[in-house]
């Protein structure tokens, strides 16, 4: 994954700081919250930048994000399998979601937002309505992945874990999906596509 | 279900299981992620649909399986009858059931096309032991995956699971890790720390904190699934294909570690989210295992109470490092600790905790199996058993192995792996992932052991081996795990964030054809320095793919200074041009995707060079071999 999906950009500073954000680290959040700006600003700001065809979330029903958190509550542990099921059902972490299960779980949001921006499966921007993953595993590379990847952001003019702008397909890389003896791999919306080249891989994005 | 309540239940249980399946004829189609992408499930579906016509669905037992570690064969099926070797068909597709059923079930004749043939003799071998694949592997943790349906308890325990957890339960503790401790099991994730010190360190520190009379004291045993090694698979296919063997040894490590002392004790499996049917299969398992008694309140009578918990990461390869796996497993960011206090003293939640890879549980299994002197059969003095690896890259048969300690590179690689893809030569054995190092042939023929590897400045990691051809630029390699590195710091300690960086940017200015003499010896004055000051076993070993290039392919590197890759891997330093011998055909023309290419129809055709994307689409496309590469 590309360093700039993990760590999202957040504009410059601006306003007071409203909540705790000790835990928050060494992410941008919390480089920005010392510097003065909230969280919660610096939440909202990052989500008026996406891709402009997808309301930022958009259709939040807090019933969801309410049941999620009573399935978790009292169980002890288990807040980051909180946010995967959060994740799972809108298949990025909306802001108005993080705001919930702060409250509701009575957790400072910079630690949301830490555990958010530091595991590569969190996404704090909606992603596209089908998904192409390509692994760059070592055997996959060994193999000529890499040139794939390439050839891919060229033709659809996205680096990798970026959404076309209308919304259809998101581009990403994985570390290694563990097919290592069939590759080049790629994972499209959940099925696998193995002994991959430029070409098939083309082929599959001119499918959608 | 009936729980088994006593140690002899099991094997009473046992015995129900296999007369149920006696006299059946056994089909065992490959299943795990690697068959399903290549069609495992609607060959399975075929071949049902087939026995039910025939109306021989009770004389057959048809099975999906885990993985059977020959990827390249995939999908594989495999025809058992009692005091028969097993029919092994590879490549084969749903249409082929009928006659499979045909030919094999049906008969006892062999569908010809579908066997194995071996690319040299040109001779068909159709039973699985034979092909050299196979017969030259070891295999003690993979073989049960033939043959177990892995949301089915009772095929484990058909093969003989769960005997080794009633002979543990029927030791005292300290002889289980005695045990252990003949048998000279080292850590399978990479280290190689021996498996019964581990235990025994964890056991004072129960027995202490028992001994203080601690209230509510806690202990924990943990398996660490968190396999983030690019190019290594061998936990995915083992919690795939054998989720039981895993929980088994985990329950043994409860009673080896706290068997007998007061405190409370639970276990989680740390499991990568990117492997959707090992946790799905783990889940099941675990169900099972509730169900029969074989986990839970009182374990088979004998007064141990233990039950396990699935934790799925959330992507971030630094969790494979203890300590971050276990701020992993407390929701926090997965920031490694510092050592001392060490996990097995202070771990979750600041009690005794016991981390181990999915191989290593599985390895105990065995060993309280089959016995200490079984399992150090093999190896070498101070490498005992066997180890899987990965067999991956630009070799022939790749998939999952289990070899012997002590095998030499070159026996993995031309024997089992059967040389390199399109008749290139090996130039080099990755091992150990983004921690290990790159050896050269000239190395091929020492053992492969833990202290061999480490001499040669790699590791033996979790298993990764990949194979590299001419064709693989080792300086692009170095780079390539790298900047895989620079990702993955957590970004907590200097030397791993800022100097892998460092090293990352020279690398890169190396491959793009800007390098100047200094900076290999910046590179490797560096690496050094990262490897003394990190923190975390991430930061330690983050630079020995650099270093170990260094070592052995420097003329490689002195090749880039000069502005060549002598692999035409580096796309700065290399050049694609259309040869007089172009026939004017517009292959290349029509796919390249960049239409750098120009030419009229039955003419020589020409790439410009400032729009080429060095793809190499055109190169792959051409029928008269008419473009190079320089």
């Amino acid at each position: 994954m590309s360093p700039s999906e993990r760590q999202p950009e957040i504009p410059a500073a601006e306003g007071g700081c409203a909540c705790t954000c000790q835990q928050a680290g060494k992410t941008a959040a919390g480089t920005d919250a010392r510097r003065g700006m909230s969280l919660s600003s610096a939440l909202r700001r990052l989500f008026q930048s996406q891709a402009p065809t997808v309301k930022p979330g958009a259709g939040i029903d807090f019933a969801v994000v309410d049941a999620l958190v009573e399935k978790q509550k009292g169980k002890g542990r288990g807040l980051i399998e909180l946010l995967q099921d959060v994740s799972e059902h809108y298949h990025y972490l909306p802001p108005e979601a993080l705001h919930r299960i702060s409250q509701r779980m009575d957790v400072p949001l910079s630690r949301l937002y830490a555990i958010a921006t530091f595991y590569q499966d969190f996404k704090l921007k909606p992603q596209g309505r089908h998904r192409l993953v390509i692994c760059t595993g070592t055997a996959c590379h060994v193999n000529g992945s890499t040139a794939i990847v390439d050839v891919l952001c060229r033709e659809l003019n996205l680096k990798p874990g970026e959404t076309t702008g209308d919304g259809r397909l998101t581009l990403a890389t994985v570390n290694c999906i563990g097919l290592c003896g069939v590759g080049p791999v790629a994972m499209l919306d959940g099925e696998y596509h193995s002994q991959l080249t430029a070409e098939k891989a083309l082929e599959l994005v001119k499918t959608l | 279900m009936n729980t088994l309540t006593d140690r002899e239940s099991i094997a009473l249980h046992r015995e129900r299981v296999v007369a149920r399946e006696a006299g059946k004829i056994r089909i065992f189609v490959a299943g795990g992620t690697c068959g399903c992408a290549a069609g495992a499930g609607g060959v399975k579906d075929a071949l049902y649909q087939e026995l039910e016509r025939r109306g021989l669905l009770a004389k057959t037992s048809l099975k999906i399986t885990g993985c059977h570690g020959f990827c390249t064969m995939e999908p594989m099926v495999l025809i058992a009858r009692d005091g028969c070797l097993r029919i092994m068909y590879r490549h084969v597709r749903a249409e082929d059931a009928a006659e499979i059923v045909e030919q094999s079930v049906c008969d006892t004749r062999i569908v010809e096309r579908l066997v194995y043939t071996d690319p040299e003799s040109g001779e068909k071998i159709s039973e699985q032991e034979r092909v050299p694949f196979f017969r030259l592997q070891t295999r003690r943790i993979l073989d049960w995956n033939d043959h177990i349906d892995p949301l089915e308890i009772d095929d484990y325990i058909a093969l003989g699971g769960y005997v080794a957890l009633a002979n543990a339960l029927g030791m005292p503790s300290g002889s289980v890790i005695e045990t252990l401790s003949r048998a000279g099991l080292r850590g399978r994730g990479g280290a190689g720390f021996p498996t019964a010190v581990k235990w025994t360190l964890a056991r004072g520190a129960v027995e202490q904190n028992a001994k203080a009379g601690v209230e509510s004291a806690a202990c924990y045993i943990v398996c660490n699934a968190d396999e983030g090694d690019p190019g290594a698979y061998m936990d995915r296919s083992i919690l795939e294909g054998n989720p039981h063997s895993v929980l088994e040894g985990m329950v043994i490590g409860a009673h080896a570690v706290a068997g007998g002392l007061a405190c409370v004790q639970k276990g989680y499996v740390y499991v990568r989210a990117e492997y959707p049917m090992a946790i799905r299969h783990l889940s099941r398992a675990l169900t099972q295992a509730r169900e029969l008694g074989l986990l839970g309140e009182n374990i088979l009578g004998s007064g141990l109470s233990f039950d396990i918990e699935i934790v799925k990461g959330a992507g971030a390869f630094v969790c494979g490092e203890e300590t971050a796996l276990l701020e992993s497993i407390e929701d926090r960011i997965g920031e490694p600790r510092p050592k001392p206090p060490f996990p097995v003293i202070s771990g979750l939640w600041n009690w005794p905790t016991v981390l181990n890879n999915v191989k290593t549980w599985a390895s105990c299994r065995y060993i309280l199996d089959k016995g200490a002197e079984e399992f150090a059969a093999v190896g070498t003095d101070g490498s005992k058993g066997t180890m899987v690896f990965a067999l991956v890259g630009k070799v022939r048969n790749s998939g999952l192995i289990e070899v012997p300690l002590g095998i030499t590179l070159r026996d993995i690689v031309e024997k089992i792996g059967h040389g390199v893809c399109d008749g290139g030569h090996a130039k080099a054995v990755q091992t150990g992932g983004p921690s290990g190092g790159c050896l050269p042939a000239s190395k091929f023929d020492m053992p492969v052991d833990y202290s061999s590897l480490a001499e040669a400045g790699t590791i033996m990691g979790s298993g990764g081996m990949i194979i590299m051809d001419e064709q693989t630029c080792m300086v692009d390699t170095a780079r390539y795990f790298l900047n895989f590195a620079v990702n993955e710091s957590c970004g907590k300690c200097t030397p791993c964030r800022e100097g892998v960086r460092h090293m990352h940017d020279i690398l890169v200015e190396i491959t793009a054809g800007r390098g100047r003499p200094e900076h290999l010896d910046m590179l490797d004055r560096m690496g050094r320095m990262i490897i003394k000051l990190s923190f975390c076993g991430l930061g330690k070993t983050a630079p020995n793919p650099v270093i170990s290039t260094l070592r052995y392919f420097r003329e490689e590197y002195e090749a880039h200074l000069a502005g060549k890759c002598p692999a035409k891997v580096c796309t700065a330093l290399i050049q694609y041009t259309i040869l007089e011998t172009c026939k004017g055909c517009g292959v290349c023309l029509r796919k390249c995707p960049v239409g750098a290419i120009s030419g009229s129809p039955r003419e020589l055709h020409r790439i410009d060079p400032e729009q080429c994307t060095k793809c190499g689409i055109c190169r792959k496309a051409c029928k008269f071999a008419a473009i190079e590469v320089n």
